[in-house]
């Protein structure tokens, strides 16, 4: 049986007041990537949000004030905590909420709420905490193999400087491409830049923290900005947009006050240098070319101009657009560390954004994520569809 | 019966306003930190304040129900002030010139509720139907059709209804009036205040804090 205890202790007064303000009006539902590919409507956001106020009034109800508060039944509670595990965090419900609830900030609270309660997180997904303090990352890869693999030779890296770059796990250990490109680029803009050693740049927190296990993120994250400020850092640029979510949204509370540096995701540096002359692409690319927004950058940060601007800076190239772009944009189904729990889900997600690539005749398709890099890959292997994929920078790279 | 029914309006006003102070020290009680403290801003509230008026958000994502949902809410609204004549005596200038357009919202608010229903059960196909938004958009058309009945075909003295709501606010229950239809309207408006749903009191909040977001987002991530 469940805990008896509070189901709103955990939460802040603004995921408490979200979970009153939704109207269940359904507008989220439709557009819903889980949805898409379960068409089951147990683990469509209203119902979460549902489920999730029936075990507050349990507890906290006009039954409990007057009868003693009830158990809230197991049963539920673990169909609940699959649907809210389920979810790949894309924040799509959020765009399309009526009343603008956070849902890419409320689903990760209502995990913390089910590990809290030995219920969450699902699978691999507990080894997670132990993986990080063993090795900085979620992978359980060796630290000391974190950047030898792929960092070119070529490139220095600064032991003190304004601008710092930080790899991120996923682009590290599972899209090595991609971030080949980033510090190729940094380099071609004449950008000094400075790197914490492998061992030092651990996991920024996002996997513990969209999972709900957020004992380790306080320490964790102190150190790594502290480890950036040693280095003279004021600008940190990060290759990965859940990175960049999480540094910009969330490491101010776990940090305990404003962070001494900015964020940045690579794509805004590129634009930048690109339109003060600072980068110029000389290779042609007669090809069209498919943008993907991912989830985490277009609606968790708003970044969106910005890879646009940067693909229209290589001559030749034709871009073409997802008929769900920008703010609208369709999960890839590598979100909320529920690729490696929920397998098929991802891969049918994955497999929904080749489809329509292929379907407008794109030659390639451009990915700004690592996530979504592997998924994609992934999801295209023994697939009928094949389409070309290649990090944004990846792609700028190759034809500087 | 008068006053059976003046008794029953109160339990259910006492239960209503129980409800609500629960809820307010439910969100006052809460203390978990939060990410993204900012000082107040008025040009998010002006914002907030004008995706609250317009229904903007729904307006982005769905015009056809869009249409249905801002009529209601606005001659809602314009219902309960024009009813407010009930409980004043003498009344209020300002609400003898805001009776013209409540009787007008009248007729609105029953159309507005039967579009609604017809858009999310035969246009809108895909869509998630909750029971207890099914619940109140029936019983909501119930209240405005009886109380347009009430105007054009039965007819009921509003003298009579007066002296009894104004008797019943001075603690003093009175003689319930001899109106059927009335007394259905009535029950139906007792039935609706324990289920008034709770995102009247938090909506607002959650869409100023949305705008906020989005204006936070601009400045940390774009510099401006």
């Amino acid at each position: 049986m469940g805990r008896k205890d509070s189901y709103t202790a955990g939460l802040s007064r603004r995921r408490i007041l979200e979970l009153d303000a939704c109207t269940q009006c359904g507008e989220c539902l439709k557009c819903c990537p889980v949805q898409d590919v379960t068409g089951n409507p147990a683990i469509s956001p209203p119902e979460k949000i549902r489920m999730f106020k029936e075990f507050i009034r349990s507890t906290e109800g006009l039954k409990a004030t007057l009868f003693g508060e009830r158990e809230v039944d197991r049963k539920l509670l673990e169909e609940f905590t699959r649907a809210v595990f389920e979810c790949t965090t894309c924040g799509a419900c959020s765009q399309a909420c009526t009343v603008g609830i956070d849902t890419q900030r409320l689903w990760p609270m209502l995990r913390k709420e089910m590990v809290a309660r030995g219920l969450g997180p699902i699978g691999p997904q507990r080894e997670m905490p132990e993986m990080v303090q063993k090795t900085g990352n979620v992978y359980g890869e060796e630290p000391a193999e974190r950047f030898s693999p792929w960092f070119p030779e070529t490139v220095a890296v600064a032991d003190h400087a304004v601008t710092g770059y930080y790899a991120g796990c996923t682009g590290a250990y599972q899209a090595q491409p991609m971030v080949r490109g980033d510090v190729l680029v940094l380099q071609a803009m004449e950008l000094p830049f400075t790197m914490l050693p492998p061992e030092e740049e651990v996991c920024c927190g996002f996997p513990l923290f969209v999972t709900g296990q957020h004992d380790l993120l306080g320490e964790m994250i102190r150190r790594l900005v502290e480890g950036y400020v040693n280095r003279g850092v004021q600008t940190l640029v990060c290759s990965c947009p859940c990175c960049v979510n999480m540094m910009a949204r969330e490491w101010p509370l776990f940090y305990g006050g404003e962070l001494p540096f900015r964020i940045r995701h690579i794509t805004q540096i590129a634009e930048e240098a690109f339109r003060t002359g600072r980068l110029t692409v000389r290779r042609e690319l007669r090809e069209r070319v498919i943008y993907h927004d991912p989830c985490y950058l277009s609606r968790g940060v708003g970044i969106i101009r910005e890879p646009r601007e940067v693909l229209k800076n290589i001559p030749g190239l034709e871009l073409l657009e997802f008929d769900n772009h920008g703010l609208d944009s369709r999960c890839c189904g590598a979100g909320g560390a529920a690729r490696k729990v929920f397998h098929e889900n991802a891969v049918a997600m994955g497999r929904l954004t080749i489809d329509e690539a292929v379907a407008k005749k794109a030659d390639r398709l451009i990915l700004s994520c690592p996530a979504c890099y592997q998924k994609v890959n992934e999801a295209m292997e023994n697939y009928e569809k094949q389409v070309r994929i290649t990090d944004i920078m990846e792609l700028v790279a190759e034809l500087l | 019966m008068g006053w059976m029914l003046t008794w029953a309006a109160y339990g259910v006003t006492l239960f209503f306003l129980w409800r609500l102070l629960r809820r307010l020290l439910l969100w006052g009680k809460a203390s978990t930190p939060q990410a993204g403290q900012r000082r107040f801003s008025m040009a998010v509230a002006v914002m907030a304040v004008v995706d609250i008026l317009f229904l903007r958000r729904l307006f982005l994502v769905n015009k056809g129900l869009w249409v249905g949902e801002w009529v209601f809410h606005f001659s809602f609204v314009l219902v309960v002030l024009s009813h407010l004549f009930l409980a004043f005596d003498p009344v209020p200038k300002w609400m003898m010139y805001l009776r013209p357009w409540g009787l007008v919202a009248g007729y609105l608010l029953p159309f507005s509720l039967g579009y609604i229903l017809f858009y999310r059960l035969f246009i809108d196909r895909g869509a998630y139907l909750s029971r207890i938004n099914l619940f109140l958009t029936l019983l909501l058309l119930s209240i405005a059709t009886t109380g347009l009945l009430m105007r054009k075909v039965f007819g009921v003295d509003v003298m009579e209804v007066k002296e009894f709501v104004l008797r019943g606010l001075a603690c003093m229950p009175g003689d319930f009036p001899e109106s059927r239809i009335f007394l259905i309207h009535f029950l139906l408006v007792l039935t609706l205040v324990p289920f008034l749903p709770s995102h009247i009191f938090a909506a607002p909040y959650v869409v100023y804090e949305a705008n906020r977001r989005e204006e936070e987002r601009e400045r940390v991530i774009h510099g401006t």
